[in-house]
């Protein structure tokens, strides 16, 4: 008899890869959107069945929620401009299939690479664990052995938001301000929901040092929260002064610098923890990184909508 | 025992307002019915299924979260319904309608 | 009954398969957008059901995160919406 867990995951699966389908081909760029909304949730419930609580909880918030924003957000650009209907391009087509393709068999080849039921670092990083400044192995690889590449990717989220604000502060993208007069029933969802938002990021932030959540799903929550105030017409974000934003934006990026370049003057490796206040520091670091990720998300969803006044003297 | 029973009848009769609402959403002959047809199973399904977890919770906590779990996603949906009927009937009392 | 709670997940993955007959066939955008919503309500149920049946209570957060999410994605929907409409009286 097959068992209950089996017909779960292959109808997990099956669903995926039709959601993928179809999200690619309907001709409609808001069906597109609907569909891939669904892949996003359907997917959250995949990352559960391998037991990745972690993944399941960033892929809630950027993968369904987040980025069904920004693809709504790009899509109501692209009607202004030709439309919904979608006008694929051959070359485009041909390329994307192309590259599709190698990403595909280069991962195949991959996998056939791995020893069946290979154990990964798992267990390395269970040892290790009394180590870390924290009780949980997502954070403690990702802000303690790793913390290299979170660097790194708080860098790349800061080039993306720099990338937008530009493009629209010199009006390469077409802008399109939000239609402002909101309903009072979405008011007082907004009301309603700040609170939780705000008090549940907070806990998600706390939570990361000893079970599933962390900087980057606070930080996404936090923005969503955001989003959904200027959107209700409660300006938040783009009533910060611009040179508070930027420092904002850059704050991620710049508690790692200042910690890498502090640890280095005082003779220890990059990023190489010290033992005692590591705790402080790393709850000091997400802190930081979970800001500047709310204030990223808020400004490429809203930024078009920031009020911006002419570009300022610099120094 | 009369817990679980309970737990047990509550989960079941959630899982049929779903179901019932798929149906209803696949069935129903405009967006307006459909949307009544959602209301039920997102407000009514999901509030029977927190109903028979809350009864197998083992502390206030975990009773805590799955109640706002319901309250955040009842107050959603029934505004987004709300938005969208909204905003149907504003387009449905447009002259030049291109559906 | 873990057994009972993952049966009736599975049964609400069904109807999500089910419903996506209506995202296709919409006819119109509030069509594709309301069946969003009802899969995010049905995610958040499973999610729940999961979170009892295995025993995992970090699932509950993910739920919650997908009903507050569902939210936002609802609100722009509607707000892109009556945008698009606009532009479209306007050309």
């Amino acid at each position: 008899m097959i068992g209950l867990e089996v017909v779960f995951d292959v109808s997990v699966a099956v669903l995926l890869v039709v959601l993928a389908l179809e999200s690619l081909y309907t001709p409609n760029l808001f069906t597109s959107i609907a569909f891939f909304i669904a892949f996003g949730l359907v997917m959250a419930l995949a990352w559960v069945r391998l037991q990745a609580p972690d993944l399941a909880l960033a892929e809630a918030a950027v993968g369904a929620g987040l980025t069904g924003v920004l693809l709504l957000d790009a899509a109501r650009e692209i009607a202004a401009v030709r439309g919904v209907e979608r006008t694929p391009r051959s070359m485009v087509r041909l390329t994307s299939l192309l590259v599709a393709a190698g990403v595909g068999v280069a991962l195949v080849a991959a996998l056939l690479e791995v020893p069946p039921r290979a154990a990964g670092l798992a267990e390395a990083v269970r040892e290790a664990l009394p180590l870390t400044a924290v009780e949980h192995g997502v954070t403690s690889v990702l802000l303690d052995f790793r913390a290299l590449d979170t660097f790194f990717e708080t860098a790349v989220l800061l080039l993306a938001v720099i990338t937008v604000l530009v493009l629209q502060a010199h009006q390469h993208v077409r802008i399109i301000p939000w239609e402002l007069s909101a309903s009072p029933v979405l008011s007082g969802l907004v009301g309603l929901l700040a609170p939780v938002v705000l008090v549940f990021s907070g806990y998600l932030l706390w939570a990361g040092t000893h079970a599933p959540g962390g900087a980057f799903q606070a930080g996404v929550l936090l923005g969503a929260g955001g989003i959904l105030l200027e959107l209700a017409g409660v300006h938040t974000v783009s009533r910060l002064p611009r040179r508070a934003l930027r420092w904002l934006l850059s704050l991620g990026v710049a508690g790692f610098a200042l910690l890498s370049g502090t640890l280095l003057l005082a003779g220890r490796g990059l990023l190489e923890l010290p033992g005692a206040g590591a705790r402080t520091i790393v709850i000091a670091l997400e802190i930081a990184i979970a800001v500047s990720v709310a204030l990223t998300v808020v400004s490429l969803v809203v930024g078009s909508n920031l009020r911006l006044e002419p570009p300022e003297q610099e120094p | 025992m009369v817990l679980d029973g309970l737990s047990l009848l509550a989960v079941t009769a959630g899982v049929l307002f779903f179901v019932s609402g798929t149906l209803g959403i696949l069935r129903f002959p405009d967006v307006f019915s459909r949307l009544h047809a959602l209301t039920k199973a997102d407000g009514l399904g999901l509030g029977l299924i927190v109903l028979g977890l809350a009864l197998q919770a083992t502390s206030l906590a975990v009773i805590g979260k799955l109640a706002l779990v319901w309250i955040v996603a009842a107050l959603s949906g029934s505004t987004a319904c709300y938005l969208m009927a909204h905003f149907e009937l504003e387009r449905a009392q447009e002259p030049h309608d291109r559906a | 009954m873990s057994t009972f709670l993952v049966v009736s997940a599975l049964v609400l993955l069904a109807t999500i398969g089910a419903g996506l007959v209506r995202v296709s066939r919409g006819p119109t955008a509030a069509d594709r957008m309301l069946c969003a919503q009802l899969f995010g309500t049905t995610g958040v149920a499973a999610l729940l059901l999961l979170a009892e049946a295995y025993d995992r209570p970090p699932l509950r957060d993910v739920a919650l995160i997908f009903a507050i999410l569902a939210a936002l994605v609802l609100t722009v929907f509607v707000k892109h919406a009556a945008i698009h409409r606009h532009s479209r009286d306007g050309a």
